[in-house]
């Protein structure tokens, strides 16, 4: 199926940028509503941040942003809470990763629903449980009075301690992602190798183990950085104003201000700033993801062997260290030739990863016992229990229209991005074409892009158009941003995927369609499925863009949330949160229960 | 059974070195580099490798040889420290090493894709082991260029492993184990990865580095050729079992059990009945009128016995057919395949089964036998008794 096999004379007249349109049509809706609803709005956020009013072009906002010295502590402390967060998200993830990408694959399926976990259950539900368990009277502070006595200055919410730990938790699962997907390309051998020559378990981690990892550490820390630096959800809720970040400052320039320009002008910086990041990372360790650091056939120059003999030398020390414990502890317990040594340094690992999984999984849960309390605020132990906050919730008309318009939308916008992001993996996965990359580019950068700035841009372009306060305009928003999901879902399901089969059945002569309807995407569904179920649950959970571009008409689950949490919290908000961790589970269930099945006959 | 029972040690026998440690006999042998003494593994259900005791001697170069599943690599990750068995004993160079952790054991080990560590160059792959060793720089220099004049790669020290030929990534594997000189060199089918011609380079240059350095190895294929080719003795596995340990050439000329006639080579199995054991012969009924005969009585059968004679194709000689029916089988000429140097006959026999016939070629060849009534010949030395049956004899 390459494309130079088909080229045919004809070819030249459909050929726009090196694309076989009549092959490679079904990727052109996808990136032009890409082009209309993405690009296009958030160069005209960009444009106009250097325009007075009628038009003429100035440097006034950026002028403003820089003497006004909020601004430079706003981003300082974006920054600041960025960088802690990737360096907590990496370090603790990082052991998670390792057992993960050393696991068994049994194991490991099990152990990757745990983490993703988190993914899949609302940001807004997560960051709620941990304004119950952290605040003064929840169960946290209770710890601390039982070590610390009760008059403990101890504070963990309304200051840094709370936005790092709700951001951290939120961020994590993302790292580790990351960090997995790279190590699973680190051969096992490599260890076994390094063992059998005499190396030690800590020099061989720190010497091999350690520097093949870091690519996929670049990687993770990479985008748990970018994706941090768009955060307004933790700092507003579990943060005081000195955590202020520059998406919060965003939101209030547009929401209380209508300040665009310089809504546009912050929005550029963050964009630029991340951009930068992203392009010096991408330099200094290869792409995203990609697990071999130094590039083939090119020799090592004079610095980069003098840079690899310091490297090395560095991780001597750390190999050093844990190989002194490791004979230190065969001193007190030395190894017999004859027994079965215990695996110490395994179990350490797995207790490690077992508490990082806790700290994943159990803080959501504090939602179901207060949902229960008979009492008239949030409080753990509930006080008595009744289920009169699940009749609050069933008996609003404002929860309940929340509840089904969410619905709506995310089904909506499940269809509609599994459509076109499906079209655009299988061209992208299956066509050659020289355009290929920056095409890949823009597809992932809605990613990459701040939610933020995104939901801006598309709030100005709405306005324009009329599409503000629309379920149109929210199904397109959160199409957006679930495009990236599911077109890197179908793109590694379609990696796997024996082109043969469908050459096999075209030889038994069916067309192109029969091959697709009867072949190709019945085998493709569970990866399609998996595609559409992680659209519906971002545009589920979606709440910059309903912010934004809902303008009150329309009130999402989530923003009816924001709103309440902002407010007045309130034990209802317990029982929706318990209600949204049910259909969280069941989607998690549901599609665990369909990929074990096809697990049957995908080998 | 006869190799394996000189192989296996007695339990229990008086040493003189008896180590302080435990209560356990050193090995029988002090100068074998390896002796494993009923080692056994299971993984959940499956039985990986089932009481299994072999040796190899100072310089030897012994293979595991067995189809997928018969429990060689499990055996060789229990060797090398990687998996702990479930019971039994490896001894390392006269040292207790059940247990040991595999960086405490004296071994070398090439894995299938080499395990070149892809960040550090070449010389530093290969000092590695010498820095876990707490070498001095200037010797690890030395040794790491003297082991590099060795496989012949005296230039590639600065490069990465990847911007390395698969045969020389194999060198510098090798390499990498010579450098520090274990006890033993363990290879885990250590040419599986290339393609047939540089295999058989490469066959001959571990031959080469084996017989010329005095390295121990203990080796692991399916291949049948490559262990023929390499080995002083195979070890032929077969369900986590040790199946037979011999010298290629016993292994192929006297097979001790069916499967391993039919693992090793081509092999014409003819059924039969024992007639006669006595007088210095052993007779057997074979298919229609065909008598087989041996010119020793074969004590382990006796008169009634089922029993297989194994004769090798090339051991064959096809004829025009003839009334003879001993050591004689008379049948069609069915079907012929030419492989340059040898061509193989395959003849249909009066009972419905095929006999494989190989000939050596040479530049005349008569005309196309297929359709021809013929018989097949043989000596009655070539003809190897076997009990039917899988399993070796008990």
């Amino acid at each position: 199926m390459s494309d130079t096999a088909l080229a045919s004379p004809g070819t030249a007249r459909w050929e726009i940028l090196g694309i076989d349109w009549r092959r490679s049509w079904p990727i052109l809706p996808a990136i032009l509503f890409l082009f209309v609803f993405f690009v296009y709005p958030v160069g005209d956020l960009l444009f106009i941040s250097f325009t007075t009013r009628d038009g003429a072009f100035t440097l006034e906002q950026y002028s403003k942003v820089a003497t006004t010295p909020v601004y430079g502590r706003v981003f300082f402390i974006t920054f600041k809470i960025a960088l802690m967060v990737t360096f907590f998200s990496v370090v603790f993830g990082y052991p998670v990763a390792y057992l993960l990408a050393n696991a068994s694959p049994k194991n490991r399926a099990r152990l990757m629903l745990l983490v993703l976990v988190p993914f899949w259950t609302s940001f807004l539900v997560r960051t709620f449980s941990w304004m119950i368990i952290l605040s003064y009277n929840g169960p946290a502070r209770s710890l601390i009075e039982f070590f610390d006595g009760p008059d403990s200055k101890i504070k963990l919410i309304y200051n840094m301690t709370g936005v790092m730990i709700g951001t951290t938790q939120a961020l994590m699962p993302l790292a580790i992602l990351v960090m997995t997907a790279a190590m699973q390309n680190i051969d096992r051998n490599l260890l076994s190798a390094a063992s059998t020559m005499g190396a030690r378990g800590g020099q061989a981690f720190w010497r091999i183990y350690f520097p093949l990892s870091m690519p996929g550490v670049a990687a993770g820390a990479l985008l748990t950085f970018i994706t941090s630096l768009g955060f307004f959800i933790t700092p507003a809720l579990l943060g005081s104003p000195r955590e202020t970040m520059i998406a919060q400052i965003i939101l209030t320039q547009i929401q209380e201000l209508l300040n665009w320009r310089l809504a546009g002008a912050l929005s550029l910086i963050l964009l630029v700033l991340a951009l930068l990041i992203f392009a010096i990372q991408n330099r200094s360790t290869g792409a995203l993801g990609e697990a071999d650091s130094a590039s083939p056939g090119r020799a090592p120059t004079l610095l980069s062997r003098a840079f690899s003999r310091i490297g090395r030398a560095g991780l001597a020390i750390p190999g050093w260290i844990t190989d002194r414990l490791g004979e230190l502890y065969e001193r007190l317990v030395p190894v017999r030739p004859d027994r079965k040594p215990r695996d110490i340094s395994g179990w350490t690992l797995r207790v490690f990863v077992g508490l990082v999984i806790i700290f994943l999984i159990c803080p959501a849960f504090v939602v179901i016992p207060v949902s229960v309390t008979a009492g008239n605020f949030i409080s753990l132990p509930p006080q008595g229990l009744s289920l009169r906050w699940y009749e609050t919730y069933l008996g609003s008309t404002t929860w309940m229209n929340a509840t089904g318009l969410s619905f709506l939308i995310a089904t909506l916008t499940g269809i509609a991005t599994t459509v076109l992001g499906t079209a655009a993996a299988f061209v992208l996965s299956r066509h050659r074409f020289p355009a290929k990359r920056p095409i890949l580019a823009l597809f992932l950068s809605p990613l990459i892009v701040p939610r933020m700035v995104t939901a801006v841009a598309l709030f100005y372009v709405f306005a324009k158009i009329g599409l503000i306060g629309s379920i149109t305009g929210l199904v397109i928003g959160h199409t957006v941003l679930s495009l990236p999901y599911v077109v890197v879902t179908v793109m590694a399901v379609l990696k796997t995927y024996d082109i043969r089969l469908d050459q096999a059945a075209s030889t038994l002569g069916a067309n192109p369609l029969r091959t697709l309807m009867r072949i190709t995407l019945p085998l493709l569904k569970v990866g399609i499925i998996s595609a559409f179920l992680f659209a519906f649950v971002t545009s589920f959970d979606e709440l910059t863009i309903a912010l934004f571009t809902s303008a009150g008409t329309v009130t999402t689950l989530p923003k009816a949330m924001w709103s309440d949490l902002i407010l007045h919290a309130n034990p209802t908000l317990a029982a929706v949160s318990t209600v949204i961790l049910l259909i969280a589970s069941i989607i998690v269930l549901g599609s665990e229960a369909i990929q074990r099945r096809a697990a049957r006959y995908m080998g | 059974m006869n190799d394996l029972d000189t192989l296996e040690v007695a339990d229990g026998r008086p040493d003189a070195k008896m180590p302080a440690t435990n209560d356990r006999p050193s090995p029988q042998n002090p100068g074998s580099k390896l002796d494993i003494r009923g080692v056994s593994k299971r993984f959940h259900s499956v039985v990986a490798v089932d009481d299994v005791s072999l040796e190899v001697a100072d310089g030897e170069f012994l293979t595991l040889l067995g189809p997928s599943g018969s429990g060689k690599t499990t055996l060789l990750t229990i060797v090398a420290g990687l998996v702990p068995p479930d019971g039994g004993d490896v001894w390392i160079d006269g040292k207790l090493a059940t247990y040991m952790p595999s960086h405490k054991r004296d071994i070398g080990m090439v894995f299938q894709n080499y395990a070149l560590f892809p960040h550090l160059s070449v010389f530093e792959n290969i000092a590695f082991p010498l820095r876990m060793r707490r070498m001095a720089a200037a010797q690890i220099r030395t040794e790491v260029n003297r082991v590099l004049e060795i496989v012949e790669l005296p230039e590639v020290g600065d490069r990465l492993p990847r911007q390395l030929s698969g045969g020389q990534q194999q060198r510098i594997a090798l390499a990498r184990c010579m450098v520090y000189q274990p006890s033993i060199i363990i290879m885990d089918e250590p040419l599986g990865a290339l393609d047939k011609g540089l295999r058989d380079t490469m066959q001959l240059e571990i031959k080469r580095l084996h017989q010329q350095y005095g390295i121990t190895v203990l080796y692991v294929t399916h291949d049948q050729e490559e262990a023929l080719a390499l080995s002083d003795r195979i070890c032929l596995m077969r369900l986590g079992r040790a199946e037979q340990i011999s010298t290629p050439h016993d292994l192929y000329f006297s097979p001790k059990s069916v499967f391993a006639a039919n693992f090793i080579g081509d092999s014409n199995l003819i059924e039969g009945r024992v007639t006669q054991v006595a007088g210095g012969r052993t007779v057997i009924a074979g298919p229609g009128e065909c008598v087989i005969e041996k010119k020793t009585a074969d004590q382990r059968f006796a008169v009634g016995d089922p029993v297989v004679a194994m004769i090798r194709p090339e051991n064959l000689r096809l004829g025009e057919r003839s009334q003879d029916t001993r050591n004689a089988l008379p049948g069609t000429v069915e079907s012929v395949l030419f492989a340059g140097s040898v061509m193989s006959v395959f003849l249909r026999r009066e009972d419905g089964a095929v006999v494989q016939v190989k000939l050596l070629m040479t530049r005349h060849v008569g005309e196309n036998p297929v359709g021809r009534a013929a018989t097949v010949t043989w000596n009655e030395d070539d003809v190897v008794l076997l009990r039917p049956g899988d399993s070796a004899d008990e």
